[in-house]
């Protein structure tokens, strides 16, 4: 799409197929019947149901016996306001590694200390690896690349006593929980333990609680009890720039308080 | 009982839920419909977040409303508010940072609905509900989150309704055991002995207490992190009374005192039971070592609200699930606030989340 291609009002925003408000969805699904006439007509009675205009197959194979794989299309009647979405998304703002250096200096004025691991059973540490190591990844840095912080990372499978004792050894400002949290919640309990961990050894203001992964959303790190929460699309410099600005506020607020 | 006769002693009632979904919100909205009828002026913060339309995992779960009467105070964030359709005035704005905005304190002009969400640390949700109180608050709820224990802090609370429900386990046996796990481990007892309780309450550090008076106060590295230190400690000596763990308690460090200890039972003292992390059977398991375990300010345990129903998976009869949990805990009273008639249910709530 380039930059003179025509722009949707954003008071009702369908999807984009060939040209504007077509609202063409593409699906794709597996059906447990086998391929054939009766297969396809189901594929198309359940995009109708699905809410979709004008089903149509472009691709139908059988996988096994007793199971057909398709891709469809469907156009979509829909809209969506944007204006109506009230954002509760965290406010701060999006800065660049150098911007993010530069800030630090200027509002912080000494190296930032940020711990991470993946923690429980989680055995998954491409997350907080991307984050944090020098690699980062798309081409941008992890926190360790920058000048302004000093990283900790602890790897995956780590208990939740052993991250917050190391946290509190090195006097992290920030510690940073990976976790492939599901949607009937599993790994959720290695969150909240580690938050009410921090809370009995009375340190919650001592320390900002940042938690990613696939499902993690700010609603739901505000229910576990973390500052934050990143989700896929995420970038290093995304919460490096989150943790120097809260960092800052605190310690604005901590010298206004004195 | 009624839900509301239940927490009349405590002017401060923490929520807490053993696990997502186990009817928190229902026992919430429960107890605001009641006093709502008694006319208290009532005050609601959360240690998390609630309100909310649907499940932050599971956008299939629909969550209940909270609706507050004319007059409640309710902790929200600026932008929470915004979204609210509720008429408020907002007589106080917090430096509070949660990840959904700040925290304010907002007053209902009229019946309406607001999300719940306080501030991110407990100790600020402490300071929250102290100035809702100063504002005008008579009773004031502090919802839980999750599987979270913080909000039931003697330092925030004066008593807590635990929910749990049918979430925790299809088996209804397994689940009477976790919730009664649960219950013991959230009303450990508080220190019998007068004198060692005095003694552990005038200490600031970790601390091991003996016979004849005297103290060895212990690193906090080595009640927390490199526990097997304490080992070396106790070895030979008959004199340990007590140990004082400031922080949290975990099991590693119960392991190493019941493989150190000689002479006679030990008690080891918490300063509640929010800083206890065990698991099941722990408890009974070292008192059978001669390990007791008991806290300084032990946490009230005012009602037990049970959920029959783990959304989008099973459900038990309500009432049978009610009183094989109450046969579990005799004294405490357990309510199942929709089936007894203490709320009157939104239409489509038992369906959804509930």
């Amino acid at each position: 799409v380039s930059s003179s291609a025509p722009r949707a009002s954003l008071e009702a925003v369908r999807p984009y197929g060939d040209h504007l408000d077509d609202g063409l969805v593409q699906l794709s699904f597996t059906l447990p019947v086998d391929h054939g006439p009766l297969a396809r007509e189901a594929a198309l009675a359940l995009v109708r149901e699905m809410g979709l205009e004008r089903p149509e197959i472009v691709h139908a194979k059988g996988l096994t016996e007793g199971y057909t794989y398709f891709v469809m299309f469907g156009q979509c009647r829909h809209t969506v306001d944007c204006g109506e979405l009230g954002s509760v998304r965290t406010a701060t703002r999006s800065m660049s590694e150098e911007e993010v250096d530069a800030y630090v200096g200027e509002h912080v004025g000494r190296p930032i200390v940020v711990i991470g691991a993946s923690t429980g059973t989680d055995t998954h540490s491409v997350g907080i690896d991307s984050i944090l190591n020098l690699k980062g990844f798309d081409g941008r840095h992890g926190l360790e690349a920058y000048h302004w912080f000093r990283t900790h990372n602890l790897g995956s499978q780590v208990p939740n006593t052993a991250l917050l004792a190391k946290a509190f050894e090195v006097g992290a400002d920030a510690i940073l929980v990976s976790q492939t949290v599901t949607q009937q919640g599993l790994h959720l309990h290695n969150l909240t333990e580690l938050v009410e961990l921090v809370e009995a050894e009375g340190r919650r203001r001592d320390v900002l609680l940042i938690c990613g992964g696939p499902r993690i959303s700010d609603e739901l790190a505000k229910e576990l009890g973390f500052d934050a929460g990143f989700s896929k699309g995420t970038y290093p410099n995304d919460v490096a720039a989150f943790v120097a600005q809260e960092v800052a506020a605190r310690e604005g607020r901590a010298a206004a308080a004195a | 009982v009624r839900i509301s006769d239940a927490i009349e002693p405590a002017a401060r009632v923490a929520l807490v839920g053993l696990a997502k979904n186990t009817g928190k919100t229902v026992t919430l909205g429960a107890i605001l419909s009641e006093l709502e009828a008694r006319g208290e002026t009532i005050g609601v913060t959360s240690i998390g977040r609630d309100g909310e339309a649907t499940d932050a995992l599971d956008d299939a779960i629909a969550k209940p409303p909270i609706r507050l009467p004319a007059m409640a105070l309710v902790a929200t964030t600026d932008r929470l508010l915004e979204r609210s359709e509720a008429r408020v005035e907002v007589p106080l704005r917090t430096e509070h940072r949660t990840p959904l905005g700040r925290v304010v304190v907002a007053r209902l002009l009229e019946r309406g609905t607001v999300e719940v969400a306080g501030p991110v640390a407990a100790a600020d949700v402490g300071d929250v509900v102290d100035r809702m109180r100063r504002l005008g608050a008579e009773r004031v709820l502090v919802d839980g989150s999750i599987d979270r224990r913080a909000g039931a802090s003697p330092a925030l609370a004066d008593g807590v309704v635990l929910s749990t429900g049918a979430v925790l386990s299809a088996d209804l046996e397994q689940l009477a055991r976790q919730t009664k796990a649960a219950v013991d481990l959230l009303t450990l007892a508080a220190v019998e002995d007068e004198v060692l309780r005095e003694r552990a309450a005038a200490l600031r550090t970790s601390a091991l207490l003996l016979e004849d008076g005297s103290t060895i106060e212990l690193a906090s590295t080595l009640v927390h992190d490199r526990v097997e230190g304490i080992v070396p400690l106790m070895r030979g000596r008959s004199d340990v009374r007590a140990v004082v763990v400031r922080g949290a308690l975990c099991e590693p460090l119960l392991e190493c005192i019941g493989r150190a200890r000689r002479g006679a039972p030990l008690t080891v003292i918490a300063d509640d039971a929010t800083r206890v992390f065990l698991g099941r059977g722990t408890v009974a398991r070292h008192r059978a070592r001669g390990v007791l375990l008991a806290v300084l300010q032990p946490i009230p345990l005012l009602a037990v609200t049970t959920n029959p129903v783990a959304p989008l998976r099973h459900r038990f009869d309500p009432h049978a699930l009610r009183e094989r949990i109450a046969a579990e805990l005799p004294g405490v009273p357990v309510l199942d606030v929709l089936a007894d008639g203490g709320a009157q249910s939104t239409p489509g709530l038992l369906s959804s989340a509930r």
